[in-house]
């Protein structure tokens, strides 16, 4: 949207008319030389067109073009942009994905868990709004993608850079969860949520998952277990990418839902189960619900002046004006 | 008194061909009236000409003049707008060109800028610090976070070789450090910019001008000497040039204090003793100038003052060539 | 006007003019007007060297001898100059050359007249008659007639030849000379050409400036016609517009130098770049000798 400034020097512009009139039509304009060149009660001589003429009436079109650009200039154009401005800290989560080889398992629609995840994760990061969200990884170790950041955009870019094994061939959720819980440990947000979301059982890294759970329980930290998986043997297909290898296989073993429901329980969470693509987006969509704050909000207005590319034009164009009738025309009035 | 665009100031150089071809314009016009009007008063004619000639040579250039000086925005005065923010969001947009090797800082200038940093961040617990890396090219290494953890990682990390184009391009860096606020914010925000100053590319000054049209102070630390070192080569040389000598990285300090006097902000040596605490004053400084009445100064325009002169003197050129003088022409 | 300039003006012109009249064009205005007014006078013997054109052969072959006719020549003329006082020529200061010029032809035409005994009579025109004054002899008399015409201020633009044609027309009774005087850019006065050319003899002495000639290659300038105010944008500096106007003038030209020869009208073509005494001058060395 724009707006004016000054917008009252806009009447400026109903000068323009009356001064073209005085300057190219009034008879008693002055800049004419005397030169009789017409016979009386007849026509006279009547001046070919010519290119100079042509381009004179160019630049006269130009100047009054330039000098209306200039009095918008002076008018002071903005561009008024309005921003939706948080005033309240949002919740800060992070998402702890496993990155373990099973991930790859084909029990969910169109590929495997771990894109079914990730698909989940960044429909479920759109739909927040002024929540820091980051992203933790963890496999055979566990690391921080990306702190809990508002930036929206580069968290997505990061999870959509994500492997599978890329952190080694284990599921060490112990790990994932203590560096989720780390980096929430200095937020001033209100509530601090983990979304572990596992489909094994925590065979790697020093730190048992329920430890950290109770570390993350007493910081006040919410801890959500996703367990996915159908259950049901199914087979399995990775490309390790350090070794650049095709791994096939079938992979039986379900999570350990004894040890997660632990987990979410002492973490002051809860325990939930997707064994489809469906319930997935269910049980994210149960969280979006239930971890909401109350936000207040303000609109900012911002106005950016944008004179200058007016008063540039309007320069250009006097600017041609001149150069036609000085240097080609080589006006002499 | 400053300019917004200084560089459009530049542009005045065109008011001497303009009146070079004024003056041609003057000694053709006499000529073609001698012949043109051989019927008049040849002297009166002259004299005529010559006075309408120089107003409106005079009233077009005051034209041009008074266009350009509005076009460079320049501004004096200060002037209150309402803006109700709290906290900080700070944007560390690093230089990692190899030139930041040199060690005419102690032990290198990347080394003596992470420190900073490391020290700046920590006496800001409050802040929320996000970290841009560039040189040809620039990249995020980490987004606007109040994680201090996180960013304490990402630093420990930081080296030449996380940006794999050559070059140094402070526009670029500082474009994408002006993109890392996340929109929505209700923060002040702040741009702490270290680099050697060494721009090989880009317009770091059009850079400067967003920041400083959206109220983003750019805090500069300049990292080097104006004596400069050698830069090492890796293998415990130091690069050298065609002919053999060694290649000395001085640091240049006039792009990085006019960017930073450009957004309203100051420029510190990283060599500086006090360069920590004069970081952290600046960037709490941004925040506490603004915060104690929520209203923030912004210098205030001048262009309507010079546009306005600017048509006053187009209208007056008019003036000359529409009114008849002298019965004559 | 600055009065004590005109006078000046006005003196050098009667000066110059009656000693170029004195010395040169008197002899020659007489030979060229000679006139119609040439009547029969009587039959007499033809004696050797009389012109055999004049032999009268009725009366020869009733007398059986040679007879000539001899003439009486009408010596009395009635002059009357036709002058454009339009502002095609008068615009400017009145030091303007145009009008410098038609000044001066005015006053050699009018003061050969006064030494030849002749009657001298103006007609100034513009869109209107300006002045009139009747046809009368005497040198006293042709000088208040030139310094009335360098001084006049005349009230109207235009200029209209025809009209004046055709007051002097009813006003001459008698056969006279007429010169027009004009830079002819007018237009419509052939009619009353015609008719003036058929009861009178005429001379029409077209003034032309360098300027009616060609457009000097200069910058753009607005031009405004001092007659009907009409405003043109002059590209001198275009080879086309140059052209187009140099073709204007040449074709106007031929147009008048037809029209005046179709009438058998005297056409002179005065330069203002040039001294007008000499060039009428060789205008009437040439017409004598035809």
């Amino acid at each position: 949207m724009w707006v004016f400034d000054l917008p009252a020097m806009l009447l400026l512009l109903f000068l323009i008319p009356p001064a073209v009139y005085a300057r190219h039509f009034w008879r008693g304009r002055g800049g004419k030389l005397v030169f009789p060149f017409s016979n009386w009660g007849g026509r006279g001589f009547s001046p070919p067109s010519t290119v100079v003429t042509f381009l004179v009436g160019l630049g006269a079109v130009a100047f009054w073009v330039g000098v209306s650009f200039s009095i918008v200039a002076l008018a002071g154009p903005q561009r008024v942009t309005r921003e939706q401005v948080y005033i309240t800290r949002g919740i800060d989560i992070l998402i702890a994905l496993d990155q373990s080889p099973t991930m790859a398992a084909k029990d969910f629609q169109p590929t495997n868990r771990f894109e079914a995840a990730r698909e989940v994760i960044s429909d479920f990061v759109i739909s927040r709004e002024n929540d820091p969200i980051g992203l933790v990884g963890f496999g055979m170790e566990a690391s921080l993608r990306v702190p809990p950041t508002l930036d929206y955009p580069h968290l997505l870019s990061v999870l959509d850079s994500m492997k599978i094994m890329e952190l080694g061939d284990g599921t060490a959720i112990g790990m994932g969860l203590a560096v989720a819980a780390l980096h929430l440990s200095q937020s001033t947000a209100p509530r601090r949520v983990v979304i572990l979301i596992t489909d094994g059982v925590n065979n790697a890294g020093e730190i048992l998952p329920e430890t950290a759970a109770q570390a993350a329980g007493s910081m006040g930290i919410q801890v959500y277990v996703i367990g996915i998986g159908s259950g049901a043997p199914v087979e399995i297909e990775v490309t390790d990418p350090d070794s650049g290898q095709t791994l096939r296989g079938t992979v039986e073993d379900g999570f350990d839902e004894e040890l997660l429901r632990t987990v979410a329980a002492a973490g002051d969470g809860a325990f939930f189960y997707a064994g489809t693509n469906g319930a997935l987006g269910a049980v994210f969509e149960a969280i979006d619900t239930v971890e909401r704050v109350e936000q207040r909000s303000l609109l900012r207005v911002q106005q950016q002046p944008r004179f200058q590319v007016f008063l540039f034009i309007g320069l250009c164009c006097v600017f041609l004006d001149f150069v036609i009738r000085r240097i080609l025309a080589r006006e002499v009035l | 008194m400053t300019f917004g665009s200084p560089g459009i100031l530049w542009a005045l150089l065109a008011l001497l061909p303009i009146m070079l071809i004024q003056l041609r314009a003057y000694f053709k016009g006499r000529k073609d009236l001698a012949v043109l009007g051989r019927h008049w008063d040849r002297d009166a004619v002259q004299m005529l000409f010559l006075v309408k000639w120089f107003f409106l040579a005079l009233t077009f250039d005051l034209f041009v003049a008074l266009s350009i000086f509005a076009l460079s925005d320049i501004t004096w005065g200060e002037r209150p707008v309402e803006e109700d923010r709290d906290n900080l969001d700070v944007i560390v947009a690093l230089d990692i060109s190899r030139s930041m090797l040199a060690d005419d800082v102690e032990p290198s200038r990347l080394s003596q800028s992470l420190a900073v940093i490391r020290s700046a961040s920590r006496q800001l617990p409050a802040a929320r610090f996000g970290l841009i890396v560039f040189k040809g090219d620039a990249a995020m290494l980490l987004p606007l976070t109040e994680d201090l953890n996180a960013l304490e990682a990402v630093l420990d990390g930081v080296s030449p070789q996380l940006v794999s184009t050559p070059g140094t391009d402070l526009e670029r860096g500082l474009a994408e450090a002006i993109d890392a606020f996340p929109a929505g914010t209700n923060a002040h925000r702040a741009i702490l910019l270290i680099s050697d100053g060494e721009s090989l590319s880009g317009s770091p000054a059009r850079a400067a001008n967003t920041a400083r049209s959206l109220g983003i102070p750019v805090l500069t630390i300049i990292a080097g000497t104006l004596d400069g070192s050698t830069l090492p080569a890796g293998d415990g040389s130091v690069i050298t040039d065609d002919e053999g000598r060694p290649v000395i990285s001085r640091a240049a300090p006039a792009v990085l204090q006019g960017i930073a006097e450009s957004t309203l902000s100051t420029s510190v040596w990283l060599n500086d003793l006090e360069v920590v605490g004069i970081v952290v004053d600046n960037l709490l400084g941004h925040v506490e100038r603004r915060e104690t009445s929520g209203f923030r100064l912004v210098p205030v325009s001048r262009y309507p003052l010079f546009i306005g002169a600017a048509l006053i003197a187009l209208a007056l050129s008019l003036a000359v060539r529409i009114i008849r003088w002298q019965d004559m022409f | 006007m600055d009065r004590a300039r005109l006078l000046s003006s006005v003196k050098r012109i009667q000066l110059v003019a009656t000693r170029l009249v004195e010395n040169l064009l008197a002899g020659d205005y007489r030979s060229v007007f000679r006139g119609p007014g040439i009547e029969f006078d009587e039959v007499r013997e033809y004696v050797e060297g009389d012109d055999a054109r004049q032999i009268d052969w009725n009366v020869s072959s009733r007398m059986n001898s040679p007879y000539t006719k001899t003439f009486r020549e009408e010596r009395e003329l009635t002059l009357v100059l036709l002058v454009d006082v339009s502002a095609s020529l008068m615009y400017g200061p009145p030091q303007g050359t145009r009008r410098e010029v038609v000044a001066e032809l005015f006053a050699l035409l009018s003061l050969a007249a006064a030494v030849n005994n002749d009657r001298v009579g103006a007609v100034l025109f513009s869109d209107r008659i300006e002045s009139w004054v009747a046809p009368k002899k005497g040198k006293r008399h042709v000088l208040r007639l030139i310094a009335g015409t360098v001084a006049i201020e005349p009230k109207g633009k235009g200029s209209d030849l025809a009209l004046a044609l055709r007051t002097t027309g009813e006003a001459l009774k008698r056969r006279g000379v007429v010169i027009v005087i004009s830079d002819f850019k007018t237009e419509g006065y052939l009619p009353d050409l015609t008719l003036m050319g058929r009861r009178h003899d005429v001379i029409a002495i077209r003034i032309v400036d360098p300027l009616d000639r060609e457009y000097p290659s200069s910058g753009l300038m607005r031009l405004e016609d001092p007659e009907s105010r009409r405003t043109i944008l002059a590209p001198g500096a275009a080879a086309g517009f140059r052209d187009a106007y140099r073709d204007y003038r040449e074709e106007q030209r031929r147009t008048w130098v037809a029209d005046c020869r179709r009438r058998r009208i005297g056409a002179l073509e005065v330069h203002t770049d040039a001294d007008p005494a000499v060039q009428l001058i060789r205008y009437f060395e040439k017409r004598k000798s035809r």
